[in-house]
Parts: C-alpha cells; sequence; structure tokens
C-alpha cells in the first residue's frame, strides 16, 4: 500500500481514540459535588455536608420551581468516609471537579483545619482556586439557609461574591492556594473570608466604635442591620495562627490588610465633612500603587517602614463647602490621611495580639537574610508580635467626578 | 538532516523532564537559586560537545563508525552498549513516569499498563516512521508547545512574588554549582546528533543543533523553574510531584478563564511520547550499527516490549523517582563525560588528523 494511503489509514483509525470519555460514562452519571461544608462532631467525627448539583434547572428562568441542587450531610470520621457513604445514598459517583468552595464551621476552625485541607494538596479534583470560607455557627446550618435570589446555585452566588471583594475590600478573598502558601511558607498567616447568616432584623450589630473622623462603624458577617433577600452574608475575615482560627478580622480591618497587601482596588468611604463634622462627605478610596515595604533590623527590632499610597475620588459633598478647590482640598485629604493611617495602626495592633501576620509581613524578611538555611532557622511566628511598624500614608484626591465646583443648597436657615 | 531538525531533536530530548518532578526536585536543592543551577547545566555539558566535536573533526562516520575506529570494534561495542543502555533506561522511566502521571492527572480509573500501552503504541509508530520524521514532527510542535508554555507562565504573572526568591543565595551558589554539574545528565540528549553523525548537513549543523536545541531547552527550563519557585516558593514546591501542572492548574483568571490544566496535559503527553518515540530510535539505531544490519525497523517491537517490562518492574513511583535520580547521577553522568573523553583521548593518543565528513 502506498504509503500516504497508510498514513490516512492509521490517522483514520486513531481518530476512534480521541473522542474523549475514556471512562465510557456519560455527565448524568455524576453526582457533581459544589461546596464542601465541614462541621465538629462528638466522638472526634465530623458532619460533613455536600451541596451537589442535579444537573436540572440551570437553563430555567430564576424563580422556577425545578430544584438545581440538594445537600447531604453525614457524620464521618473523615471526609472520604463520607463520600463512600454519599455514594451509598445517591445513585450517581461522586465527583469533585467542579468544587468551588469548603465552607468550615467557626467551632471547627477554631480546632484546626490542616488535617482535613492536606488530604486534598493530593488529589488532582481539589484545584487550587478552590475558596475556602469560614461560617459563624456551622457550616451545616449555613449552606442549608443560603439561599441566593439572583443565582441557581449557591456556590455561583459564592463564587461570584468572592470576585466582587475589590468593590470594597470589606473581607479577604481565600483559596487552597493562598492558604496553604501562608500555612507552609510562614511568610504570612492564613486566613479565610468569614460568613454568617444575618438575622435580617434591620437592627445593626456594629463590632466596634467607629473611627475617628469617619461615619461608619465595623461590622463582622451577620452585623449590619437589614431586612429581605439571603440571609448570607460575606464580611470580615477569619484570622488563623497555624491551621487553627484566632479570631475575626471587621470589614474595616480587612481593608485595611488589603490596602496593606496591595490588594485593595477600591470601596466607599463616608467621613464626617472636616469643616461641619456634622454632616458627611463619600468618596471613592482606590488603589493607587503598590504599598512599599522595606524591612531592616533596628536595635535588635525587625522593623518595617510601610509606605501606603492611595487615590480618592470625591463623591458627595453634602455641606457644599467647594473641597474641589486647592483651598479646601488638603482639609479633606488630610482627614482621609489620617483616618486610614489610624485603621491601619489599629489593624497592625489587633494581628500582633492575636499573633497572627495576616499582611504577610513574614515574605519580606527573606530580604534580611542571605541563606535559605538561616532563614528556615528564624521563627517568625515568635518575633512578628514584637515587630514595629513606621506607617507612611498618603492620600490624594485625584478626581472630583462630573462636577468640578461645588456650590451650596439654597436652604431655608441657609444665611 | 538541518539545524532545525537537529535542534528540535535535542529540544525534545532534554526537555520533557520540566514536566516531571526535577524541577522540585532542583528546588529543594537550592531553594530560591535553582533556577540557576538549571542554567549552570547546559554550560557544563559544553566539555562533552567540544570534545566530540574535536574528535569528529578528526574522524569521519557516526559515533560508532568514529569509536570503532579509534578503539576498535570490541570498544565500539561497550561504547554502543553503554548508550543503548543509557537509551533504553531513559525510555523506561519516562514511559512508567509519564504513564503513571496520565493516571495521577487526567484519567484516573484507566489501567497502568494500557496508559503504558497507548504511550509505546504512539511511540513505536512514531519511531517506524523514521528519525527524519521525529524530527520534523518535533520541529512542527515545538514553536506550539514553547507557545502552549509561555501561556502558563503568562497566565500565571498575578501569583508571582518575587519574594518567594528570597532569600536571594539559595543554599549556596557552590551548591548550585555541584547540583548544575551532577544533574546535567539529564541533557545528555545531545549525544544523539554525534550518535547519528552524517544524518547531519555537517559539523557545523551539529555545533549550531546543539548549541540551539540545548541553549533553548534549558533557557525554558530555567525559566520555569524561576517562575514555580515564585508562584510556590521553596516550602511548597519541593512537595510537588507534577511541578508544572501545578503551575497550569493554578492559573485562575476568571470565572471563565480557570481549569485550563486539560489542555496543558497534551503537550506534555505530546514530549512524552516524542522523547520515548527518540530514545526508540536511538537504541536501535545502534544495535543495527552493532550488527552491521541495514535497518533498525525488526528491532522496534521487542525493544518497546524490553522497555515496557522494564518500566513495570520497580513496585511504586517513589521508587521510579529515586531510581531516576541515581541512573542519571551514574549511568548516564559517566556515558555523558566519558565516552566523549574516552575517545578525545584515543584521538590524542593515536595523533590523526583527516579532512572532516560531510554528506553535501
Amino acid at each position: 500500500m502506498d504509503k500516504r494511503l497508510k498514513m490516512i489509514a492509521l490517522l483514520l483509525l486513531l481518530s476512534l481514540f480521541v473522542a474523549g470519555c475514556n471512562g465510557a460514562r456519560e455527565i448524568d452519571e455524576y453526582a457533581y459535588i459544589m461546596t464542601i461544608g465541614f462541621d465538629t462532631a462528638p466522638n472526634n467525627q465530623y458532619v460533613i455536608t455536600y451541596r451537589i448539583a442535579t444537573g436540572k434547572g440551570q437553563s430555567n428562568r430564576i424563580g422556577q420551581s425545578q430544584e438545581t441542587n440538594f445537600i447531604n450531610s453525614f457524620v464521618s470520621p473523615s471526609r472520604l468516609e463520607a463520600e463512600n457513604r454519599l455514594n451509598a445514598v445517591t445513585a450517581q459517583r461522586p465527583n469533585l471537579n467542579h468544587l468551588k468552595v469548603i465552607v468550615v464551621g467557626e467551632e471547627f476552625a477554631k480546632q484546626g483545619i490542616g488535617d482535613i485541607l492536606s488530604s486534598m494538596l493530593r488529589y488532582h479534583a481539589f484545584r487550587d482556586s478552590v475558596f475556602i470560607i469560614v461560617a459563624r455557627g456551622t457550616a451545616k446550618d449555613f449552606m442549608e439557609k443560603n439561599k441566593p435570589q439572583t443565582e441557581n446555585l449557591p456556590s455561583i452566588w459564592l463564587e461570584m461574591s468572592m470576585a466582587s471583594n475589590d468593590e470594597t475590600g470589606y473581607f479577604l478573598r481565600s483559596n487552597l492556594y493562598s492558604f496553604f502558601m501562608r500555612l507552609k511558607t510562614t511568610g504570612g498567616a492564613p486566613y479565610a473570608s468569614y460568613v454568617a447568616l444575618n438575622p435580617l432584623d434591620l437592627e445593626p450589630k456594629p463590632a466596634g466604635e467607629r473611627e475617628a473622623g469617619a461615619r461608619t462603624a465595623p461590622y463582622y458577617a451577620g452585623g449590619p442591620g437589614r431586612s429581605g433577600g439571603n440571609p448570607a452574608e460575606i464580611l470580615g475575615t477569619a484570622v488563623f495562627a497555624g491551621d487553627k482560627m484566632v479570631g475575626i478580622l471587621s470589614n474595616e480591618e480587612s481593608r485595611a490588610v488589603s490596602i496593606m497587601t496591595g490588594e485593595f482596588r477600591n470601596g466607599y468611604i463616608t467621613l464626617d465633612d472636616p469643616l461641619i463634622p456634622k454632616t458627611r462627605i463619600d468618596v471613592n478610596l482606590r488603589h493607587h500603587s503598590k504599598p512599599s515595604i522595606k524591612p531592616s533590623i533596628v536595635d535588635g527590632i525587625v522593623t518595617f517602614d510601610v509606605k501606603v499610597l492611595l487615590s480618592a475620588d470625591i463623591i458627595n459633598i453634602p455641606s457644599g463647602i467647594n473641597y474641589e478647590s486647592l483651598e479646601y482640598v488638603d482639609l479633606l485629604e488630610h482627614q482621609l490621611t489620617n483616618i486610614i493611617t489610624n485603621q491601619l495602626e489599629k489593624t497592625l495592633t489587633r494581628t500582633q495580639q492575636l499573633g497572627t501576620d495576616v499582611v504577610g509581613f513574614g515574605l519580606y524578611t527573606r530580604t534580611l537574610f542571605d541563606n535559605y538555611d538561616d532563614y528556615d532557622q528564624f521563627n517568625w511566628y515568635e518575633v512578628y508580635p514584637t515587630a514595629k511598624f513606621n506607617l507612611d500614608v498618603i492620600v490624594k484626591i485625584r478626581r472630583t467626578g462630573l462636577l468640578h465646583k461645588t456650590s451650596p443648597f439654597k436652604r431655608a436657615d441657609s444665611k | 538532516m538541518g539545524i532545525s531538525e537537529g535542534l528540535a531533536l535535542v529540544f525534545l530530548s532534554t526537555f520533557p523532564r520540566i514536566f516531571l518532578t526535577r524541577p522540585a526536585q532542583v528546588i529543594e536543592a537550592n531553594a530560591g537559586l535553582a533556577w540557576f543551577a538549571v542554567i549552570v547545566s547546559p554550560f557544563a555539558i559544553l566539555l562533552p560537545i567540544l570534545l566530540l566535536l574535536y574528535v569528529f573533526r578528526r574522524v569521519e562516520g557516526d559515533l560508532y563508525a568514529v569509536t570503532r575506529e579509534l578503539i576498535g570494534k570490541w570498544g565500539a561495542w561497550a561504547v554502543s552498549l553503554v548508550l543503548i543502555m543509557m537509551f533504553l533506561s531513559d525510555a523506561a522511566i519516562l514511559l512508567r513516569l509519564f504513564a503513571e502521571n496520565t493516571l495521577l492527572t487526567a484519567l484516573p480509573f484507566m489501567p497502568l499498563e494500557t496508559a503504558i500501552a497507548w504511550y509505546v503504541f504512539n511511540a513505536v509508530i512514531l519511531c517506524y516512521f523514521g528519525i527524519e520524521c521525529i524530527a520534523r514532527t518535533s520541529y512542527f510542535l515545538l514553536p506550539l508547545g514553547t507557545a502552549g508554555l509561555f501561556l502558563v507562565l503568562v497566565g500565571l504573572i498575578p501569583f508571582y512574588d518575587l519574594n518567594l526568591l528570597g532569600p536571594w543565595q539559595g543554599r549556596g551558589f557552590g551548591q548550585a554549582l555541584i547540583t548544575g554539574v551532577t544533574w546535567s545528565s539529564i541533557n545528555y540528549g545531545v549525544i544523539l546528533l554525534f550518535v547519528l553523525g552524517p544524518a547531519f548537513q555537517n559539523l557545523r549543523t551539529i555545533k549550531w543543533a546543539a548549541l540551539f536545541g540545548l541553549g533553548g531547552s534549558s533557557l525554558l527550563k530555567a525559566l520555569s523553574t524561576f517562575a514555580f519557585t515564585i508562584v510556590f516558593g521553596a516550602k511548597i514546591a519541593l512537595e510537588k510531584n507534577l511541578p508544572f501542572y501545578e503551575m497550569a492548574r493554578t492559573i485562575y483568571i476568571n470565572r471563565y478563564i480557570q481549569r485550563i490544566d486539560a489542555l496543558f496535559i497534551v503537550v506534555w503527553v505530546i514530549a512524552g511520547v516524542i522523547s520515548i518515540a527518540i530514545n526508540f530510535y536511538m537504541a536501535g539505531y545502534l544495535i543495527a550499527r552493532m550488527l552491521n544490519l541495514s535497518t533498525y525497523r525488526p528491532f522496534i517491537v521487542s525493544l518497546s516490549l524490553l522497555v515496557v517490562g522494564a518500566s513495570l518492574l520497580p513496585g511504586e513511583i517513589i521508587t521510579v523517582i529515586l531510581l531516576d535520580v541515581k541512573l542519571f547521577s551514574t549511568l548516564h553522568i559517566a556515558g555523558l563525560y566519558g565516552i566523549p573523553l574516552l575517545l578525545f583521548g584515543a584521538t590524542i593518543v593515536k595523533g590523526r588528523r583527516k579532512k572532516p565528513w560531510t554528506n553535501g
């Protein structure tokens, strides 16, 4: 046979085998796990909750009745055993390839999650991009009551919410990659986004006092006063020392951390009007450039010179004072700089008290060493609480929106 | 064959280990300076290349003919047997590792034997069509594969953190030099240019194919190791079994551009198959030369069965990974540096000077 004909015959033969589906399994033969929840259970066991997509109703219009997913919980000594039991319940084979989120109950997180997470490093279905969140109360409760109104699957709601942290900086996004990087490199403490169910009673439950000059109080998830909609919300950050959760950062502390890590993109901030404190000013705070963090050792103490440069756009000036003018703009910038500096200082003090380097200053200390073995001997966990920080924050008003000069309203009491 | 074919063959026979555990092992040995150790390797290889170029300027023919001319028939047999062992053991290890990793990353339910059979089947077909076919296939796929690798490196930009490279001296420059030299044997594939000898246009072709092939492959390996270090840091990187796969699966641009590791698996499967085919061909070619046969083809199937048997000998993957390091730090390094030194010594002793060969 001609060589070309042989070649064509061979290619045709090969084409039979490149159609995929090696296991001869259809997609409806798999139970696609979208979310896994972990909680504590008596006798050294776990409560493991799975949210599984049914594969139905994805193309339905929102509000139609077909169930897109269901939840199963198991008491089990391990995740893998729970998956064996899930296999006994569902006709399909459990499949983790589409897993999006791992939810950890707060109690469980405080006991340490390294044990359950380490098994995930070995298995290809757990991609580094799988998000990790900590739920106030139990993961099971959170997963059962999380009923998004605009997405068909709660896991999609969580994934999209995670992407939206760019809009506020009110929580820190964490996935398997960042969690393990911080857990193993000791360059920074691991963290996870903090979620909770809001009682929807319009009753604000602030996490602390508002900053001098600022208009808003800090909150944890579940704290803001609101009603209606999905009770689930993401606000604040659970922080870890090693693999154990040791505290929660509020939304403002989370934003302070994201400003220092350079992950902050933009977010609104409401502050007192510098000249008429009873009225407010709204600005949109923006990332300007990645903060400069320079470590040094001063008198035997590890010291960091942190330079933060932010820009801000004026959104609203109800007092009508012309803060766009060069005469007044310094006042506004000074007010903003003070608020941000205080928030950063308080956040750093708090993380030092908790013994968790959430910003990741430890990574910068690598430049203090020449040799990896010397660095390996260095115990950053012990040093971090004693570290010193020299903060240099600059906030510049860059834009004023579509107005370049504010003129006041005429009111009845105007002079 | 010309420079293009030569460089493609050298590239494909020296590059595939970047897809396996080697980068993690280099990082374990050198921490943040691992990329430098990878850069050192090709410079170490320059010595045997220069020695062989010196020899080939004075004696014409392929490596078997040159060896026979310089140290006699039995010497040529001994050298050929060492090279055959190098190519076949490399084929067996690559076969097992690539098959195991296919199960690990893409087809967890496929029996290992089936995966091995598929790799061998494809490698045998390539080998059957000859070295020119392998070389031109490699040259055709090289830009596509390289573009895929660059895509992974670009997709990882949001994860790069230069602080992870620190402390910048790693475990020391001395250690990096030692690793670079001792592990240079993974680039032994460059010797195939001399084994095939007159299949290339002239010595200049061989010289440039060696430099471009080895240079390109080493540069990409160093770049990948550098990227791996600044994505994972030494502490996590040394744990990973398949560094490049891990890098590909880390990419998350947005909800729609993520989980692209499946595309990348195709690249390393192709690289693995071609590399195994090159090893089969080289072993078959040397056997044919030893036995003075006109073709290597009757040996392909029996050699592939031998390699399959050898690849299945180790009970578990950890033994294969350890064996890979062991073989390359003994047999391959001895062959890579010993054979050129032997031939160089023989040339000096015999003091021969002939017009260099050319096939036009």
